[in-house]
């Protein structure tokens, strides 16, 4: 399919009003915390921060499709992926607020922890899919990764496992169209990345990934497959990052500002609100609820994570080995030693 | 809440940052999230927005101002009752108490310690140091304190000839003119280059001190040309009432006519490998002037294209370059560049090479005047223009056949529809 082919989907008819109408709180929660995220990271609250914005169709519409026992191994992206699948916003917040609570999910919530280099997590969606396979767990695994990711080894490896073991796997690229500021074209041959999936044997689907009710349906039946023994499958949801790779990256510098323009014509959240007006289930007092609801939601989650003590220097040494080796406690020592002395601490 | 909001490190490994425009004034109340300034970085230009509520009482410099990590940006009225400015006077008081000889200021050192500009590190270094910052006067930008003006004023038993000042104290009833002659240094606004003004230097700099200049001058009877831009004009508005039509496409054209003669003047001087690139298609660079300094923006493949293209295309370019919207890409890659100075005055002029070009073409005001054709005294429409090029590559002959190349095409317009 073609990305110009920019149309009201009909295949809304296939998804309850309620599911529509919590896709668009969901999807507006995220741009609203996403926006603040951005802005404390300029405040200084927050170490660094990946922005999402114009990617909520792809992580709402896809996370909606799980279920609680399924396994989500996210890239650095994936908040409102995290946030559908059961993370509560503060520890979302306290991730990029540079603390290890942050990588710690509710009991429950089968949430693996951010992968920060590109496509390491993959593979260990891989061993995860395995091993419910041979556990005969009802459970079935996603992992969420970029276009770049596509370019690297470990995704080439894990796809070639899952499909000759016919993994619960879930192959799940939101190609958002540059690998930080590498654009497709100068990154990979194909046209499409689910093409990349014919060399495995492998079902490629590309989905408009600005479309939240395509993406929700397309991972629905791919969650479907893979819980019915049907194998793996590589989905595709073309979409576009508005902001910038980071908060430590210009995106001007690499895009032209009509592109974004161009694709913020097609914005995911615009285009669901057009549904729900023909649906007549979109109105401006349920509107301005929502928009209160979401925006207390963010900022409780805000004030839950400046209310936690500070981080401790601690946690950067505790959680690397099992048994801490004799030069890491050594060093930890000394680290702690300068802290509290203030030998190049500012002030 | 704390009553002041320092920057912090905004892209991974940020040191400084610079102010680029502020969006709230001192004395007014911001909110939580209220955009406050906007700061460039070694990465990019950022927005930083407010982390409370509350009134602003200081910013801690003007547009230009570089900060570094740690310093302040903005001071908020104290949360407490008493202002923090009483505060800081109650501080400073103490300080003249317990230190120095120091005995009250004259009414004209309180004019200049108004405002003491200095970073929260400096104020703080000087505290430790029981030094009063209203004796000092600074040398950064706006006479900010800086840390080495403290360190020198420390120091300065034995005065050094440079400031910053030691103002001596005075007892009341001294005459404090005879001071402030002394002290007075002549009026002058330091203002440091920065962004566009920088990058502009930079360039210049490079082009003139690499590439040596020569430059020709001539004039060219455009009459011709200032007919026929009349009736295509008014043809065009006969489509359209709004259509406009500079002398800029014909020059454009006589330029892209020349340099199928003399290619070699469309090119680049590769120093590090001494080669000459010779472009085989022409990408023009239009100088524009916009209100934060010289941008070259670059029509792309000029070529075969009509005089209301090339009319149409430069207006855009022209315009979002003005307005500082550009591409990056839209600035990058001339081969040869046209300076159009004649809507603003001026008959001649020496322009610098956009390096590394090798050639740069400057159209200058046409005026009527009077002139000698057979003979006879009359009336013409007359351009000057004006023509750098680079010694290393083209000597002065060609120079100016290339010169009298644009002068023909000029000169003889209705040739133009030719390419």
């Amino acid at each position: 399919m073609s990305i110009d082919s920019i149309r009201v989907s009909l295949k809304e008819d296939h998804v309850s009003e309620d599911m529509l109408q919590r896709m668009y709180e969901l999807m507006w929660t995220m741009r609203y915390m996403d926006r603040r995220s951005v802005a404390m990271q300029r405040q200084g609250r927050l170490g660094t921060y990946a922005p999402l914005e114009g990617q909520e169709a792809a992580q709402i519409g896809s996370a909606l499709a799980l279920r609680s026992q399924d396994f989500v191994f996210p890239s650095y992206r994936e908040h409102g992926v995290a946030y559908v699948h059961g993370m509560p916003l503060e520890r979302i917040l306290l991730y990029w607020n540079g603390r290890y609570d942050g990588c710690i999910p509710p009991d429950g919530v089968n949430l693996f922890p951010v992968s920060v280099p590109i496509a390491t997590q993959i593979p260990h969606a891989t061993g995860a899919a395995l091993a419910a396979k041979m556990r005969a767990d009802d459970q079935i695994v996603v992992t969420y990764f970029g276009d770049g990711a596509t370019s690297e080894g470990d995704f080439h490896e894990a796809m070639n496992f899952a499909a000759v073991a016919d993994l619960p796997l879930i192959f799940f690229c939101q190609n958002n169209g540059y690998a930080i500021s590498v654009p497709l074209r100068k990154q990979t041959k194909v046209k499409q990345i689910a093409q990349k999936a014919a060399a495995y044997g492998m079902e490629g689907i590309t989905v408009d990934g600005n479309d939240v009710i395509e993406v929700y349906l397309a991972m629905r039946s791919a969650v479907e497959k893979a819980a019915n023994g049907g194998g793996p499958t590589l989905l595709e949801a073309i979409t576009y990052r508005i902001g910038s790779h980071t908060t430590a990256d210009d995106a001007s510098r690499y895009r032209d500002a009509s592109e974004v323009e161009m694709w913020k014509a097609r914005d995911p959240i615009a285009r669901l609100e057009k549904v729900l007006r023909e649906r007549d289930i979109f109105s401006d007092t349920w509107v301005k609820e929502l928009r209160e609801r979401a925006e207390s939601v963010v900022n409780e989650a805000i004030v839950a994570m400046q209310s936690e003590p500070p981080v401790s220097l601690d946690q950067l040494f505790d959680y690397v080995y099992q048994d801490m080796p004799e030069e890491l406690a050594m060093q930890k020592q000394t680290a702690l030693l300068r802290q509290t002395k203030g030998v190049d601490g500012r002030g | 809440m704390s009553d002041i909001f320092c920057l912090s490190d905004v892209g991974e490994g940020i040191h400084e940052a610079e102010i680029v425009r502020w969006l709230i004034a001192v004395g007014d109340m911001v909110e939580t999230f209220q955009p406050l300034v906007e700061v460039q970085t070694d990465k990019a230009i950022v927005e930083l927005s407010s982390p409370q509520h509350g009134k602003i009482v200081e910013r801690c410099g003007d547009v230009g101002t570089i900060i570094r990590v740690g310093d302040m940006v903005v001071r908020y009225e104290s949360q407490a009752n008493c202002g923090q400015q009483v505060q800081v006077a109650g501080d400073a008081i103490a300080i003249r108490d317990s230190s120095i000889d120091a005995a009250s200021p004259t009414m004209s050192m309180m004019d200049r310690s108004k405002r003491v500009l200095a970073a929260p590190a400096t104020r703080k270094y000087a505290k430790q140091h029981g030094l009063d910052l209203t004796v000092i006067i600074g040398t950064g930008p706006h006479g900010r304190i800086t840390r080495q003006d403290v360190q020198l004023a420390l120091g300065a038993s034995s005065q050094t000839s440079r400031a910053p000042v030691i103002v001596e104290p005075v007892t009341q009833g001294q005459a404090p003119s005879v001071i402030e002659v002394d002290l007075l240094e002549p009026e002058v606004e330091r203002v440091s280059l920065r962004g566009l003004r920088r990058v502009i230097a930079d360039h210049m700099v490079k082009s003139a001190f690499s590439a040596p200049h020569v430059s020709a001058f001539d004039d060219c009877d455009v009459t011709e040309l200032v007919a026929i831009r009349q009736r295509l004009l008014g043809r065009m508005r006969e489509v359209d009432s709004t259509a406009r039509l500079t002398y800029l496409p014909f020059f454009i054209k006589a330029v892209l006519a020349a340099l199928r003669m003399y290619p070699e003047f469309s090119a680049h001087m590769d120093e590090e490998k001494q080669e000459l690139l010779v472009f085989k298609h022409p990408q023009i660079g239009i100088a524009v002037d916009t209100k934060d300094g010289l941008l070259v923006p670059v029509l792309r493949n000029p070529e075969g294209k009509t005089i209301a293209k090339v009319q149409d295309e430069l207006h855009e370019l022209v315009e979002r370059a003005r307005t500082r919207r550009s591409s990056p890409h839209e600035l990058k890659g001339s081969t040869f560049t046209i300076t159009n100075v004649g809507a603003i005055g001026g008959i001649y002029a020496t322009p610098i090479l956009n390096h590394p070009e090798v050639a740069i073409f400057g159209f200058h005001k046409i005026e009527q005047r009077a002139v000698v054709r057979e003979g006879q005294i009359v009336i013409r429409e007359m351009m000057t223009m004006s023509m750098s090029f680079d010694h290393r590559v083209i000597d002065g002959a060609k120079g100016v056949r290339f010169m009298n190349e644009i002068k023909k095409w000029l000169e003889n317009p209705e040739l133009l529809m030719l390419y």
